[in-house]
């Protein structure tokens, strides 16, 4: 029997907080064949990313690993190694890909130099060698012009291909292990695609087995031959893919299963009675937009069209979803929309009256009637500001709070309302999860009864589970309050779930617009059928039925010339 | 690069209009008339009234300010009340001592910072991160007249352990025995400045993703600090350094005058107390000079240190 290429058994990590030893990864065991995919698959929190920095040895000084533990690959003990066996070791036995293309390269050094610094590490070879070497590799990454590439610094490369270079930083000494640390979860749907895509590619050329290590069962369905789900520094439950798929065990994993958004599910018969409402016209009109655009200048010369002359309307009572990739224009728009930035053109109504004439003193009433809540939970909440000062502001800013306790009793009624203990409103933000911070930003945009809230990304920082328990909680209050909502994301699944109608943005267009089941049954635009194809299906047995769209990005999607047309009742389609 | 160098000196121009304004001011907010001080307290009124039309004091301001400033262009500052020589030929033979001065405690500073700030940062929390950074902030608050005079007290008169040995003198420029005491005391508040900014930046640094990505790849942990990590970090120290040469030309006034070097700083000092005001105003307008000069250089080297700034 061939031996394995790495077991990992009863691993357990430490960290010393100050005095005490803080257990973060316990008893954890899982191994890896050659040649073989395995996913580890957990939330945040659930010590996947620290169990894989173990097998590098780059835990940093505060971590202490069990003396119990193993961990051998190729046969070797790994954690008996000192650290200049372990650097022989590292890029070129193991190669690691990291989560955020964006930081993970060194801005000041050109990109072919990180990839033949691996080579002429670990290999007696010259510089002129490496540079051939790193080249291939380049080549093989599905880097154009590498040539020219080759002497180009990381800022000159879009997120998808600097991921590109790290994977190729990885594989510069042909590793028998790859470790892809969510190797995709900062990336478009459509690049995440191409990178899951080139990783298939590259192990059946290379025959390297690969870790994946991610929170996403969509991405492990299609990928991987084992699966171990972790959580709490715990293993739950592991098994083959289809295994884990078809019968899960334990209930964490039928949670998590759960939390994965289907996108066949059919909607509400509340969400159709409205769409039927809105389009027989007895649906009164919240906002209408009309050829609104934004434009910023750079440099001198050029402008950047972030938002060109998109027209919508959005219904009282409604959410209104606003999908696109980053950089297509979908938080421009809802900046510009509230007046957030100056638009270049068009005109916005809000409840009838023209936006563009208003006063600053309207334009303050009217902002009372819109909130907005933000994407990322962390950075959104002033840290040295109690709950209560946080939600409470925005009482004071429009004078809605008499006095101090009446003020209090609103902050508290307002938690209740987002599902959270009253109690709270003492403590402050950094003693909350993620999931429980943007609750609190939901309450705070809830405080002057707005109604209207443009929701941006407010789910891209969360856990999958607790994703659902977010989106449902926005439907429950859209029912208790009536709200209007527009909800802009890039991750159609979510999209599907909360909206009533979809558009979709593209190069600061919209190119289609209808209700959301009609779009994910009948797509019609090219981009909107690209983007479909790339959401990865949380189902092992499943093949790409639509073929015709390799991921691939070179095919431009064009634009020029055409306009929003109605095609079919209701079905807005650019054409 | 010649596209980036010639827009930023076009962008110096306003810089140094706004120089030559201050300086020509000075010369109209001294105390007193100018032409009385040029005269002499006994002159008689013809005379004051000769020393008032040879200085174009009767002329309108605009109009003596064109002439101040193309005077300035033609390298001509006016004469020194004292000696009646002219000021560009006594402040620039007296040019080359600050510069050196300046010049060579920048490199110290620098020298000592950036070793003192890497060994802090990557020791962190350590007895030497503690001993160092309690170093910096002794070098950061004693100010350096009095650096100057201890080191004076102690190393050239004070225990004579250092006595006969001549190593240090305490006046005069130009030999290395001269030289060390003043550029230790002008750059020790450097050093301490550029070590803690070096610390703190490396500090950030450090925990950037692509660190963890160099480490990733088997490089060894020195070649992660020197290769990856430094290079990061010096982009907001080199604007430190920069600021801090600014700092050193002021501080080389003082320096001069306790060290008894026959520098800019201590013509400058000398030519206010004998109210030989033409030879401050070209002193300090030499001074403005020499620092609109050195951000420049900062900056190209700010430049090539960070490419993404080519963007813009």
């Amino acid at each position: 029997m061939q031996e394995k290429l790495l077991e990992v058994e009863n691993l357990r990590i430490s960290f010393s907080t100050g005095d005490s030893l803080l257990e973060v990864v316990s008893d954890v065991s899982f191994d890896i064949d050659h040649g073989q995919t395995i996913g580890i698959v957990g939330e945040s929190g659930s010590g996947k990313s620290v169990s894989a920095r173990a097998i590098m040895q780059l835990l940093g000084n505060n971590a202490e690993v069990g003396s119990e533990s193993v961990i051998k690959f190729n046969g070797e003990d790994i954690l008996s190694k000192s650290e200049k066996e372990m650097r022989r070791i590292r890029g070129n036995d193991i190669g690691m890909i990291f989560q955020d293309p964006m930081t993970s390269l060194n801005p000041t050094m050109k990109v072919g130099k990180q990839i033949s610094e691996t080579i002429r590490i670990h290999e007696n070879a010259s510089k002129k060698e490496a540079a051939a070497r790193a080249k291939e590799i380049m080549r093989l990454v599905g880097i154009p012009n590498v040539d020219e590439r080759f002497d180009q610094y990381p800022f000159e490369f879009s997120g998808g291909m600097r991921q590109r270079i790290i994977i190729a930083i990885a594989l510069a000494c042909s590793p028998k292990l790859l470790i892809a640390d969510e190797p995709t979860t900062a990336l478009d749907v459509t690049i995440q695609a191409q990178i899951l895509d080139l990783l298939k590619d590259i192990q059946e050329k290379t025959g390297t087995s690969i870790l994946l290590i991610t929170h996403d069962f969509g991405v492990v369905a299609n990928m991987c031959e084992k699966i171990v789900v972790m959580n709490q520094g715990r293993v739950v439950e592991s098994g083959t893919t289809s295994e884990i798929f078809t019968s899960p065990k334990e209930d964490y994993t039928k949670k998590l299963l759960a939390a994965i958004p289907n996108l066949h599910e059919e909607k509400s018969p509340e969400s159709k009675e409205k769409l039927i409402q809105i389009y027989s016209g007895t649906r009164e009109k919240l906002m209408e937009v009309n050829k609104l655009a934004k434009h910023f200048p750079i440099g001198r010369k050029n402008t950047l069209k972030a938002v060109d002359s998109i027209s919508f309307d959005i219904y009282k009572g409604e959410t209104l979803g606003l999908v696109g990739e980053s950089g297509s224009g979908k938080s421009t728009t809802g900046r510009t929309l509230l007046r957030l930035h100056e638009a270049t053109s068009g005109e916005t109504f809000f409840e009838g009256e023209d936006l563009n004439t208003y006063k600053k003193k309207q334009m303050k009433e009217m902002r009372k009637k819109v909130q907005f809540v933000f994407q990322d939970p962390y950075s959104s909440l002033n840290p040295r500001k109690k709950v209560e000062d946080i939600i409470g502001e925005a009482l004071d800013i429009h004078k809605l709070a008499k006095s101090k306790k009446l003020r209090r009793e609103r902050v508290e009624e307002l938690l209740t309302l987002v599902g959270l203990d009253k109690s709270f409103s003492q403590r402050f933000p950094h003693e909350f999860s993620g999931g429980q911070r943007q609750r609190i930003g939901i309450a705070r945009a809830l405080a002057v009864e707005p109604e209207f809230i443009v929701l941006d990304e407010p789910l891209s920082a969360l856990d999958a589970s607790v994703q659902l328990t977010i989106v449902d909680l926005l439907e429950e209050l859209q029912r208790k309050l009536n709200l209007t909502y527009l909800f802009i994301a890039h991750d159609l699944a979510t999209v599907k779930k909360l909206s009533d109608r979809v558009a979709v943005m593209y190069k600061g267009q919209i190119v289609e617009l209808t209700d959301s089941e009609e779009l994910f049954t009948n797509p019609m635009h090219n981009y909107t059928r690209k983007l479909l194809s790339a959401i990865p299906v949380p189902d092992p047995h499943y093949t790409a039925t639509d073929a015709s769209f390799s991921h691939d990005d070179s095919v431009e999607i064009s634009l020029e010339g055409q306009t929003l047309q109605e095609v079919k009742a209701n079905h807005w389609v650019m054409q | 690069m010649l596209k980036f160098l010639g827009k930023r000196l076009v962008q110096t121009i306003p810089v140094l209009i706004g120089v030559t304004v201050l300086t020509f001011s000075m010369m109209l907010l001294i105390p007193g008339d100018p032409a009385q001080i040029m005269a002499g307290e006994s002159a008689s009124p013809a005379q004051l009234e000769a020393a008032r039309e040879r200085l174009g004091l009767n002329d309108p301001v605009p109009v003596q300010y064109y002439n101040y400033v193309s005077g300035v262009v033609r390298g001509d500052l006016g004469s020194s009340i004292r000696s009646g020589r002219a000021v560009s030929t006594e402040v620039f033979g007296r040019l080359a001592p600050t510069v050196e001065l300046a010049f060579y405690s920048t490199l110290v500073s620098v020298f000592i910072g950036l070793i003192a700030g890497v060994v802090s940062a990557v020791r962190r929390y350590t007895f030497i991160d503690s001993t160092l950074m309690i170093g910096a902030l002794f070098g950061l608050s004693m100010p350096n007249f009095w650096l100057g005079l201890m080191l004076i007290q102690w190393l050239v008169i004070g225990t004579g352990w250092f006595q006969g040995f001549g190593w240090f003198q305490a006046s005069g420029w130009g030999t290395p025995q001269q030289m060390i005491l003043p550029v230790i005391t002008l750059g020790t508040a450097g050093s301490a400045i550029i070590a803690r900014m070096t610390r703190s930046s490396m500090l950030e640094v450090i925990e950037q993703d692509y660190i963890q990505t160099a480490r990733a790849k088997g490089v060894s942990e020195k070649k992660v600090i020197y290769k990856h990590a430094l290079r990061n970090a010096m982009v907001p120290v080199v604007t430190v350094v920069g600021l801090q040469f600014g700092s050193l030309l002021g501080g080389a006034v003082i320096t001069e005058t306790v060290f008894a070097i026959n520098g800019l700083g201590r013509l400058i000092i000398n030519s206010i107390r004998a109210r030989d005001f033409p030879i401050v105003q070209g002193g300090v307008l030499v001074f403005a000079f020499l620092f609109v000069f050195v951000n420049i250089l900062v900056d190209i080297i700010y430049r090539l240190l960070n490419k993404r700034i080519d963007l813009n």
